[in-house]
């Protein structure tokens, strides 16, 4: 029985790697769009992956439909999949990722975002501020207890001077 | 290559904007600071993540070990739109590969038609050629 529990494992992460093989093609296609987007903000940049794909990129008038119409296709994430597989796999300790794991994570950062901003926020309304300050988000990091593990990476500002 | 182990700033701002209200002004170190605090996040998710399905004696990640790894860092309240959001994922792929099929049905029978019709115009050419022959033999 236990041999059969091994086989079923090993098809399923077999399995696994094919789907992974599907998911890097879309990476592709979306750092394609990472990169339209990055042209847009700064022209002047002189990327080397940039380069590589200039062939497939769109003419600088039509660039802009192009790129609504990507995001029309990419509803499951805002972010892109294939940033987060990659931050995720510079963990020594990973090994395999399942497809919907890295979904999963993806989301996550986002509803993360979402969360950190929406609390920081909180302290900005509280001074009736219009801004939100570096320490909106320093004081919810202290404040909140499952957010100590950003205490070391946004640390309280010591005084200036 | 620093870059590609950075999440896009534009994203991430677009992300910010869409959870604050229309009038509010992000400075630009804050903006730093939570694209930071994402990155950290992802680490700080898959690490514990991994416990889970070593826990398991697997090496893969699964997403129940997320969901375990989010639940156990005090972020249950994401996990409710998590599982929904995976199963909206699963249904499209079921549908996807429903699809797939679909067309690839579709297809099959495309090309049987297609062979019936060559066959038809090679019966039909055929029977053009003899009754040319037929109008040369008259003239």
């Amino acid at each position: 029985m236990a041999k059969d529990q091994d086989m079923k494992d090993q098809e399923e992460i077999e399995d696994i790697e094919e789907e992974e093989e599907e998911v890097e093609e879309e990476v592709e296609e979306d750092e394609e769009e990472e990169e339209d987007e990055e042209e847009k903000k700064t022209s002047t940049t002189t990327t080397t992956s940039t380069s590589k794909k200039t062939s497939s990129k769109p003419t600088a008038a039509t660039s802009k439909s192009s790129a609504t119409t990507k995001k029309s296709r990419s509803t499951v994430t805002q972010l892109p999949i294939a940033r987060v597989k990659r931050i995720m796999k510079s963990d020594k300790d990973v090994k395999l990722i399942s497809q919907d794991a890295t979904f999963l994570v993806t989301k996550s950062t986002e509803l993360f975002l979402e969360y950190l901003v929406k609390e920081a926020f909180k302290k900005t309304v509280a001074e009736k501020r219009k801004t939100l300050s570096y320490k909106d988000i320093s004081t919810t990091v202290k404040d909140t207890d499952p957010l100590e593990f950003l205490a070391d990476i946004i640390p309280e500002k010591v005084l200036n001077q | 290559m620093s870059d590609n182990s950075e999440l896009p700033g534009a994203i991430v701002s677009r992300i910010i904007k869409s959870a604050l209200p229309d009038n509010i002004l992000i400075s630009k170190e804050s903006k730093l600071a939570i694209a930071k605090a994402a990155k950290v996040w992802i680490h700080y998710v898959t690490a514990s993540a991994i416990d889970f399905s070593q826990a398991s004696n697997r090496s893969t990640i699964y997403p129940k070990d997320v969901l375990s790894a989010i639940e156990e860092l005090e972020f249950g309240q994401f996990n409710e739109s998590l599982e929904e959001f995976l199963a909206t994922i699963t249904n499209t792929k079921k549908k996807d590969k429903e699809e797939k099929e679909h067309n690839k049905e579709k297809e099959k029978e495309k090309e049987k038609e297609k062979e019936k019709d060559k066959e038809k115009d090679k019966d039909n050419k055929a029977k053009d050629d003899s009754t040319d022959k037929k109008d040369n033999t008259d003239k």
